[in-house]
């Protein structure tokens, strides 16, 4: 089934003004922004939508410390969507909504949705590298850094659940058409819909039920410079970093996580691998070194440099 | 760590979540607690702890608890490392 990826994540949160400061702080665009709530978009479309956690408009809460309320998939077309509605008929309800989408649960309680995706190309470039050995990405005279560059949100990566089966929970998304690229023993599957190669829009961790949720979204960023450029500029606003940055081994891709008021954590990452049918799933441990192939901490600019501590510096040094 | 101010009251709890023993809880600068005040949130996944107590009500690390940081309080708030032995000076609530 030709699933694309995540549209949208839906949240009903605490607090409506820090999470909608949050996610403009985080670089996404604020749409159609009331005191009860807004769609916050990267640049293709995808996006946020945060509402009240007393809006009766949302789906249920999960009785969990998790805010997300729904999960909404982009398809190819509206073919798709009745492909995935007839399919899931089978053995659950499945709400058809005025304009064309659908909206199901998944095994574990999710409230999915699915929908023609709303997702607009991109026409942007990559991050250019010269390399000794390799023609140069970038014409003489043209400058890789500008520090007033804008680095924005392109377009929603990720999302990753704490899920009570993940095995369950797995073969549901199998039913979709939803491939396992690798798997970490101990946590869970990575999942890739048959509408993309990215190596992952889905990853499933194995957790006890009360913990059933939202781990942390994502959005995919022009580069790793982007991931430092954007991830640095949210330090400096006074947001909290987790984790990061570094580069996961599986899906390659490099990443930032900072704590947030969405009840998960938020990402940036770039540079994740592409994978087709031929590609054969890895199965690792789960622990520190096969989460990451490095790992670093941002701090405060500092360059070397100035006479040691004392008058008698200046003379001592050569 | 952090000191919240509850109900007239002064608490202190070490900024570490027990859901992976030492991660700071916060979102932003500052930004410890839910909307209404009444809770301290961690940031990483939404749990929820009691101010007075520090006790966790919602959340991954359910009936774990913050770390407290002891807090006395004459003209001025000193945070007393741990081991460290009380002196008649010393006064507290």
């Amino acid at each position: 089934m030709n699933i694309i990826g995540p549209d949208t994540l839906v949240f009903g949160v605490d607090d409506v003004a820090a999470c909608a400061r949050y996610l403009e702080d985080y670089g996404l665009k604020p749409i159609d922004a009331s005191a009860s709530g807004a769609r916050f978009e990267a640049l293709d479309g995808t996006g946020i939508v945060i509402a009240h956690k007393d809006d009766a408009s949302l789906p249920p809460n999960m009785g969990t410390a998790s805010m997300l309320r729904k999960t909404v998939y982009g398809v190819a077309d509206q073919a798709t969507v009745e492909q995935i509605a007839q399919e899931l008929e089978k053995d659950r309800p499945v709400k058809r909504l005025p304009d064309g989408a659908i909206e199901a649960q998944d095994d574990m309680g999710f409230v999915l949705g699915f929908q023609v995706s709303v997702r607009r190309p991109l026409d942007l470039p990559a991050e250019a590298i010269n390399a000794p050995g390799a023609p140069p990405q970038r014409a003489p005279n043209v400058v890789a850094v500008n520090e007033d560059a804008v680095a924005l949100p392109r377009s929603l990566s990720h999302v990753v659940y704490f899920v009570p089966d993940a095995a369950r929970a797995e073969a549901f998304y199998a039913r979709l058409g939803f491939v396992c690229t690798d798997r970490l023993l101990g946590a869970g599957p990575f999942l890739r819909p048959a509408g993309t190669p990215d190596h992952h829009t889905l990853f499933l961790i194995q957790t006890p039920p009360f913990m059933k949720g939202c781990e942390h979204f994502t959005f995919h960023m022009g580069g790793p410079t982007e991931v430092m450029l954007a991830g640095t500029r949210f330090v400096n606003k006074g947001y909290q970093s987790f984790w990061g940055p570094g580069r996961h081994k599986m899906g390659s891709n490099w990443f930032w996580y900072f704590n947030s008021p969405l009840g998960c954590h938020v990402e940036y990452d770039a540079d994740m691998d592409l994978h087709d049918e031929a590609w054969i799933a890895r199965e690792v441990g789960m622990c520190a070194d096969a989460s990451q192939l490095f790992l670093f901490q941002q701090r405060d600019k500092w360059a070397p440099g100035g006479p040691p501590p004392g008058a008698a510096g200046a003379g001592e040094r050569h | 760590m952090l000191v919240v101010r509850h109900q007239g009251e002064l608490y202190g709890w070490r900024d570490a979540c027990p859901h992976y023993g030492d991660t700071p809880l916060a979102w932003r600068k500052d930004a410890y607690l839910s909307g209404d005040r009444t809770r301290i949130v961690c940031a990483a996944h939404g749990a929820q702890f009691d101010i007075a107590s520090g006790l966790c009500m919602l959340g991954p690390c359910l009936g774990q608890g913050l770390q407290p940081v002891a807090l006395h309080i004459d003209e001025h708030i000193n945070i007393r490392r741990q081991g460290e032995e009380e002196t008649p000076h010393d006064q507290h609530r």
